[in-house]
């Protein structure tokens, strides 16, 4: 569904991303992590088309990736629903743009689904920080877009609403079943999250390493003491932390 | 900014516990005035002051009554009338303000979103509006004259201008600075390009265009009373203007107390009337 070949990206003369390779297959969920700054938005921005590489190619459903569309969405580290639509009329947003004949119905149903229904009418401001994230992905989740990119969009969330977070993704993922790029630095994150992980390395950065996370499909808090989740998040501090 | 908005930008930052428990002293901001009142009497009645420097308190209120209520004895030709003239003048400046001031914002308000928005207006024409914009309006009086001859023209035109600036610059400023997230997320989520002003630029710098409306809107009332020393019988400056000529500052100060009212009267309605979009903003 994605492919990551090769690609190179500078600001100036600032290298950010030196040669990236990873693939995703559909309905995957791929979590990269990687040390502050090294490029882990850049390399979304590039999937999202908001950037272009320097070298090498995205390609997304077999299709090279030039600009914005309608099969990749994103959301971001802190959430961008307009601050002055009620949080329904910003999940109808992408039906509205799209033509669909009742955009509040779909967006209404979204909200059933996510959980969100008692604050259809509420504005952005009133939500808190987690309710926020929650109607930025149903916002994104409107478009159907089978790609789903996710720049850490629980990192301004403290760990137990983050973990509820988790739970809550997991559920959604498991129904819409998207491709999803996460790029987060919490490992316990990416390992509940996450099939496969990429660990980037400090700026310019490469890919470190990839790794299968084998947890099985059901994973929510007594993962994070299960011994091969303990094991692999030994391993990725070791690359994360380099002696 | 208006010391008003400041004002009521720390009450919105203030604790909304804190803010609720001090509503119900409002009645604190009506001791200054009060005070002041009470000191000007004091000096008018026991003759410290002269009456001719500082009429008393009194002595204006008297000519408020008769300004609004009384019934005129002067019946000549080109006199500017003062009793019972008080709904006759308020409306002609008030109508006056309307005026120019909707044309201000018709022409401001467009402008600005284009200049905000577009490099290529904002190279073409941004020199010129911040070249413009500080000519004092009392600068533009002999031009007015000659344009638009004495009287409602010359009025209008110079309220326009007083008006305009503000309104160009506020809503410019605030066009210029939606969050480019904001413009990236409608893009991502499928909005076309055609509809970006309508569905994000517009609504995102509301909240701007009502500060420029409202600072708009206390300059073009600063430039009526300009606008008026041009020759017109109508409104409250020219009343003033009549009235210090004879030494009556009591009337003086009815024109004040009514530019007074009237500024903070069509302040309110403007927030009153854009309330509901701007809302978002505040939270
Ligand atoms: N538009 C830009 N212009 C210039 N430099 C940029 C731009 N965007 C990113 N950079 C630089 O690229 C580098 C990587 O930034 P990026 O935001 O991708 O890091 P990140 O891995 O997401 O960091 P974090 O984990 O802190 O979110 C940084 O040094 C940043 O300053
Ligand atoms: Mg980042």
């Amino acid at each position: 569904m994605i492919t990551v070949a090769g690609v190179v990206k500078r600001f100036g003369s600032v290298g950010v991303l030196d040669g990236i390779d990873f693939a995703a297959e559909a309905g995957e969920v791929v979590a990269v992590l990687g040390p502050s700054g090294c490029g882990k938005s850049t390399l979304l921005r590039l999937l999202a088309g908001f950037e272009r590489p320097d070298a090498g190619e995205i390609l997304v459903g077999g299709r090279p990736v030039g600009a914005p569309g309608p099969d990749r969405a994103m959301v971001d580290q802190s959430s961008t629903l307009f601050p002055w639509l009620r949080l329904r009329d910003n999940v109808a947003w992408a039906p509205r743009a799209a033509g669909a004949a009742d955009p509040l119905a779909e967006a209404d149903r979204l909200l059933e689904a996510t959980g969100l229904s008692d604050f259809a009418d509420a504005l952005p401001a009133t939500l808190s920080g987690g309710m926020r994230q929650r109607g930025a992905i149903a916002q994104v989740l409107a478009t159907g877009a089978p790609v789903l990119l996710l720049d850490e969009p629980f990192g301004a969330l403290d760990a137990q609403t983050r973990l509820a977070m988790h739970v809550w993704l997991r559920d959604i993922l498991a129904r819409t079943r998207p491709t999803v790029v996460l790029v987060t630095h919490d490992i316990d994150e990416a390992l509940l999250l996450g099939d496969r992980l990429v660990v980037l390395s400090r700026r310019p950065a490469r890919v470190a390493a990839r790794v299968a996370v084998e947890l099985g499909r059901d994973r929510g808090r007594h993962t994070t003491t299960d011994p091969v989740f303990t094991g692999l998040k030994d391993r990725i501090l070791d690359l994360l932390t380099p002696a | 900014m208006q010391p008003d908005a400041s004002a009521s930008q720390q009450r919105l930052l203030a604790p909304s516990g804190a803010r609720a428990r001090s509503a119900p002293r409002g009645w604190l901001g009506l001791i200054p005035p009060l005070a002041i009142v009470a000191v000007w009497a004091a000096v008018t009645a026991t003759g410290i002051i002269s009456p001719r420097v500082l009429p008393t308190p009194a002595a204006v209120a008297t000519a408020a009554a008769d300004f609004l209520f009384g019934t005129s004895t002067t019946t000549l030709p080109g006199v500017v009338r003062f009793e019972g003239a008080g709904p006759f003048h308020i409306a002609a400046s008030l109508r006056r303000l309307l005026v120019a001031f909707s044309l201000a914002a018709a022409v401001g308000v467009p402008l600005g979103l284009a200049l905000g928005l577009s490099r290529r207006v904002a190279l073409l024409l941004d020199p010129l509006v911040q070249g413009l914009r500080p000519i004092p309006i009392y600068a533009w009086l002999p031009l007015a004259f000659a344009w638009f001859g004495l009287g409602e023209g010359s009025a209008r035109f110079l309220i326009f201008i007083g008006a305009l600036f503000p309104i160009v610059v506020a809503t410019g400023d605030g066009a210029a600075r939606v969050p480019r997230a904001w413009v990236e997320t409608a893009v991502m989520l499928g909005t076309r390009r055609s509809d970006l002003a309508r569905r994000v630029y517009v609504p995102a710098t509301l909240p701007s265009i009502v500060t420029g409306l409202r600072l708009g809107l206390t300059l073009g009332w600063m430039s009526v009373i300009v606008g008026e020393l041009t020759g017109t019988r109508r409104g409250i400056g020219a009343m003033m203007f009549a009235a210090r000529e004879v030494g009556r500052l009591d009337r003086v100060i009815v024109g004040m107390a009514c530019f007074a009212l009237l500024g903070l009267g069509t302040d309110l309605l403007v927030r009153r009337l854009t309330q509901r979009f701007t809302r978002w903003a505040l939270t």
